[in-house]
């Protein structure tokens, strides 16, 4: 999992053996600061929404794109790379961020390239999620999960 | 690919509110939309950014929008077209009959 340092703001990825109690214990990679702080609940909720969504048959892959950490939540198959995912996440939100500084009523994007599909959706000002599907639309079921996702957000904080 | 006064046509498709071709270059060929200055450079920089990922097997995109008149882009060779879809149309049945459409026109 993902967490940012309190002092500097870098990304750190951690694996379990740095939460211990609901809290993330680590040296930030970056700055060598000691960080110590809770695990919201929220994060792991997340987590499992995200898992069930991936879960899905017509779902490929998910992944959230933080506009400045970038992707922070990969669920996607593992032969893509990380630089893949955030070339990915760059140029779909930046076409995303684009498109709604003209129509700002935009709430999603859908980008089909070769089979794949590609959903994007807002879930908090700076985060979007990321949906690679074999099918358009989403089925009723990936929409609603979405839908607690986003919902679950309105609720928590992510970070 | 040059551009052919068929491509207009794509107005008389059901469920095409409002149209606009750009050449590669982002110069508007032809359109009948509001404000296309900004809607060119909007279009433009839009497909410039999803054919960064893939310029050859992108094929469509979709914005959807609260007053249900999405916007679409497709790639039409060295072209790019945007599409603002009329209200009560489904959006993947405008997809479908646009992509007809253009894959006729690219194969005559």
């Amino acid at each position: 999992m993902i967490f940012f340092c309190e002092d500097c703001g870098e990304k750190n990825d951690l694996g379990k053996e740095n939460i211990k109690n609901g809290k993330a214990v680590f040296r930030c990679v970056s700055c060598q600061y000691l960080n110590s702080y809770m695990v919201s609940a929220a994060l792991k909720e997340t987590d499992i929404l995200l898992k069930k969504i991936t879960s899905c048959p017509e779902v490929i892959g998910t992944f959230l794109y933080h506009k400045k950490n970038r992707v922070i939540n990969n669920h996607m198959p593992k032969m893509l790379h990380e630089t893949d995912l955030e070339i990915l996440g760059r140029c779909l939100l930046n076409s995303y961020l684009t498109a709604q500084s003209l129509y700002s009523d935009i709430n999603e994007e859908m980008v089909t390239i070769s089979d794949k599909h590609i959903t994007i959706q807002k879930i908090e000002p700076d985060l979007f999620i990321f949906i690679v599907s074999k099918n358009l639309p989403l089925s009723e079921t990936v929409q609603n999960l979405l839908i607690s996702l986003i919902k679950k957000k309105n609720s928590n904080e992510f970070f | 690919m040059s551009f052919s006064k068929e491509f207009l046509n794509i107005a008389k498709i059901s469920g095409v509110d409002r149209y606009i071709f750009l050449d590669d270059q982002g110069n508007i060929a032809a359109h009948d939309i509001k404000n296309p200055q900004k809607a060119s450079e909007m279009f433009f920089s839009c497909n410039q950014n999803i054919r960064a990922i893939s310029s050859n097997k992108f094929k469509y995109a979709i914005f959807s929008r609260k007053n249900k008149k999405n916007i679409l882009i497709f790639p039409v060779g060295n072209y790019s077209l945007g599409v603002i879809k009329q209200e009560g149309m489904d959006t993947l049945v405008l997809v479908d009959s646009i992509s007809k459409f253009l894959n006729e026109l690219m194969h005559k």
